[in-house]
C-alpha cells in the first residue's frame, strides 16, 4: 500500500505544484490520477519512484518511508511506463524486456524464460519478436513492450504516465482492454496518470481527480459519476457522461449499506435488544465470522421476551433471498417487491458484504435527485 | 605525351623505391594512430564531462577551439620548444589538433540522445554510470565515430609537415623533393598521403554507418 502524507512540492521558481496532498493508493487496484494539465498528477506519480522529491511531507510504501531507501533500488522494484514509450533503440526486444532483470543480475536462462512468458502475455510471438528491434514494431506493439518491460521483475507497484495517449484510438482501446485483463491475472498495484476521463472511467478502481495541486475528489468511478464534488468535477467529467450514468441502472455495490449493524448468533437476546435500542434500528443482521446466519428483528425479541435467558440463534430468521455482489439493482428491487422484503443481503463469495435496504434505495434516489438540482442551477 | 610520361616516371620511381616509401607510410600511419588513440581517450572523456556538467562545457570547448585555430606548423613548433625534435612532438601535435572534433561530437552526440529514452533508463533503476555506458554512449556512438573520422583525416594531412619538427612519415619524401627540386619525389610522397586520407575517411565512414544502422 502506498500512502502520501502532507506532501508539498515547490519548484525552484516558486511554483507550488502540490499543496498538502494526503492520499492512499490501494493495493491490487488500478489507481488513476486525473486532471487538467498542470494539476500535479504527474508530479505526484513521480514522487513514488523518486524521480521527484517532495519539498515537504512523506511518502510511504508498505509503511516504509521511501526517502530512506536507495532510489536506484526503489526504481528497480517499481515498474515504470512512460508516454513516449522510451524503448532502448539499440537493444533487441528481448534485451529491452529483460532490462530490469539484467540490472538485478538474474541468470540468463531465467531472464530468457521470463521474456518469453511476458511476450506471450501480450500475444506477441516470442520467436518472431525477440530478435527484432523497437523501430521494426508498430506504436501499439512498442507500448506493449513498454508495459511488459515494466512488469518483468514482478514489481508490486507499477507507475504509468499517460501510457496510451500517444497511440491511435484503436490501439489505445486494445491496450486498455489488455491492461484490464492483465490486472485480473497479475493483481498488481497500478498508479496510472491520464487526462482522458473516458480512459479513467473505463479502467479505474479508484479515481483521484486533481486540480491546481490539490485532490478534488477520489473514489470509485461510479461514486464520482453519481456524486461529483463540485462544479469543476462536473465540468471535467462532462455533463453528457453524468447524464448517461444517471440513466443507467446501478448495481447493488453502489446501493448497499456496507456496514449494517451485525450481531453474532451466540450473543444473548438482551444484548441484541440493547444494541437495537442504542442505535435506533429495528433489526440486526446475524453474522458469524463473515458467514451470514439470518436476521433478528425487534418483534422476534419482544415476542420471546427481552429478559428471557435466550440466545440470538434461537430466534433468528434466515433470509429467504440473497444476491451476489455486482447484481443489477433492477433484480434486487424486483425481489424486494415480490417478497415484500425490507432488506436483502449482498454476498461476496459466500461472505456477507452488505445490505440493500429500503432506506439505502431512497438514499440513492436522493443523491441522483440532488445532482440534477445542482446541474440545473 | 607529357602527362603519360610523367605518370610512368612517377610509377617507375615508386616501384624502384617501394621499400623506402612503405616504411615512410608506416611511420605516417603510426604517428596518426598514436595521436588518434590519445585524442580519442582524452577527447571522449572530456566530451562526456561537457555533457554531464553543462557549466564547464563552454570552457572546455573554447580551449579546444583555440588550439584548433593555431596554424599547424606554429603549433608543432611551439610543442617542439618543450619536447624537442622528433616523434613525440608530432604525436602531441596531432593529439591536440584532433581534440576539438572528438570533444564536440561526443558532446553533441550525448545531448542528442532522446530524453525519454534516458528517462526510461533512469526510471527502471539504472545508476548514472549504467545509464551512460548502457544507453547514452551506445546511442551517441555514431556521432563520436564521425568525430574520430574527421580528426583522422585532418591528422593524416597535418602529419605531412612532421619533418619540419624532426618527425618521419611521407612528409619526409615531400620535403626532400622540394629541397632537391625533384617533382617526382614530391608526387611520390603526396600521392600515398592523399590515398591514406581517403582510405581513412572511407573505412571509418563505413564503420560509422554500420553503427547508425544498428540504432535506427
Amino acid at each position: 500500500m502506498i500512502r502520501l502524507e502532507k506532501v508539498k512540492k515547490v519548484y525552484d521558481d516558486g511554483f507550488q505544484a502540490l499543496k498538502d496532498i494526503n492520499l492512499e493508493f490501494k493495493e491490487g487496484e488500478i489507481n488513476v490520477l486525473i486532471g487538467p494539465s498542470g494539476c500535479g498528477k504527474t508530479t505526484t506519480m513521480k514522487l513514488l519512484n523518486r524521480l521527484n522529491e517532495p519539498t515537504d511531507g512523506t511518502v510511504y510504501i508498505n509503511e516504509k518511508d521511501i526517502s530512506q531507501m536507495d532510489p536506484v533500488e526503489l526504481r528497480r522494484q517499481t515498474g515504470y511506463v512512460i508516454q513516449h514509450i522510451g524503448l532502448f533503440p539499440h537493444m533487441s526486444i528481448a534485451e529491452n524486456v529483460g532490462a530490469v532483470p539484467t540490472l538485478l543480475k538474474w541468470d540468463k536462462d531465467k531472464i530468457d524464460k521470463r521474456v518469453d512468458e511476458l511476450l506471450n502475455l501480450v500475444n506477441l510471438d516470442p520467436e518472431t519478436y525477440k530478435t527484432r528491434f523497437p523501430s521494426e514494431l508498430s506504436g501499439g506493439q512498442q507500448q506493449r513492450i513498454g508495459v511488459i518491460r515494466a512488469l518483468a521483475a514482478e514489481p508490486p507497484v507499477i507507475l504509468m504516465d499517460e501510457p496510451f495517449s500517444a497511440l491511435d484510438p484503436i490501439s489505445r482501446e486494445q491496450l486498455q482492454d489488455e491492461l484490464l485483463r492483465l490486472q485480473k491475472e497479475i493483481n498488481k498495484t497500478f498508479v496510472f496518470v491520464t487526462h482522458d476521463i473516458d480512459e479513467a472511467l473505463k479502467i479505474a478502481d479508484q479515481i483521484i481527480l486533481m486540480q491546481g495541486g490539490e485532490v478534488v475528489q477520489k473514489g470509485k468511478p461510479s461514486e464520482v459519476l453519481s456524486n461529483p464534488e463540485n462544479d469543476f468535477v462536473v465540468d471535467f467529467i462532462g455533463k453528457h457522461r453524468l447524464e448517461e450514468n444517471r440513466n443507467s441502472i446501478p448495481n447493488v455495490d453502489e446501493v448497499m449499506m456496507e456496514k449494517p449493524l451485525t450481531i453474532s448468533s451466540s450473543e444473548s437476546l438482551t444484548n441484541a435488544y440493547e444494541s437495537m435500542k442504542q442505535h435506533g434500528v429495528n433489526s440486526l443482521v446475524v453474522v458469524d465470522r463473515g458467514e451470514l446466519k439470518g436476521q433478528v428483528s425487534i418483534f422476534d425479541v419482544i415476542d420471546v421476551g427481552v429478559y428471557e435467558n435466550k440466545l440470538v440463534k434461537e430466534v433468528l430468521k434466515p433470509f429467504e433471498q440473497v444476491v451476489e455482489i455486482g447484481t443489477s439493482l433492477k433484480v434486487v428491487l424486483d425481489l424486494m417487491e415480490k417478497n415484500n422484503a425490507a432488506n436483502i443481503p449482498v454476498m461476496n463469495n459466500n461472505q456477507f458484504a452488505g445490505m440493500v435496504t429500503r432506506g439505502s434505495v431512497v438514499e440513492l434516489l436522493a443523491s441522483v435527485y440532488a445532482n440534477s438540482q445542482r446541474e440545473g442551477a | 605525351m607529357d602527362v603519360i610520361q610523367k605518370i610512368t616516371e612517377i610509377g617507375q620511381y615508386m616501384i624502384e623505391n617501394w621499400a623506402h616509401l612503405l616504411s615512410l607510410t608506416f611511420d605516417h600511419i603510426l604517428m596518426v594512430l598514436y595521436g588518434m588513440v590519445l585524442a580519442a581517450v582524452v577527447g571522449i572523456s572530456l566530451g562526456i564531462v561537457c555533457a554531464k556538467f553543462e557549466k564547464v562545457a563552454p570552457i572546455i570547448l573554447s580551449i579546444a577551439n583555440i588550439i584548433q585555430i593555431i596554424p599547424s606548423l606554429a603549433l608543432l613548433s611551439i610543442i617542439m620548444l618543450y619536447f624537442g625534435l622528433g616523434f613525440t612532438t608530432v604525436v602531441i601535435g596531432l593529439f591536440l589538433y584532433s581534440l576539438l572534433p572528438i570533444i564536440r561530437n561526443t558532446y553533441v552526440g550525448l545531448k542528442e540522445v532522446d530524453g525519454h529514452v534516458s528517462e526510461a533508463g533512469k526510471g527502471i533503476g539504472m545508476t548514472p554510470f549504467q545509464l551512460l555506458y548502457k544507453i547514452q554512449i551506445p546511442l551517441a556512438l555514431p556521432f563520436m565515430m564521425a568525430g574520430v573520422r574527421i580528426a583522422t583525416v585532418i591528422a593524416v594531412g597535418v602529419a605531412s609537415i612532421a619533418p619540419f619538427v624532426g618527425g618521419d612519415g611521407l612528409g619526409r619524401e615531400i620535403v626532400s623533393g622540394i629541397n632537391s627540386r625533384n617533382e617526382t619525389m614530391i608526387y611520390a610522397g603526396a600521392i600515398p598521403a592523399a590515398i591514406l586520407a581517403v582510405l581513412a575517411d572511407l573505412i571509418l565512414g563505413k564503420l560509422e554507418k554500420r553503427q547508425k544502422n544498428k540504432i535506427a
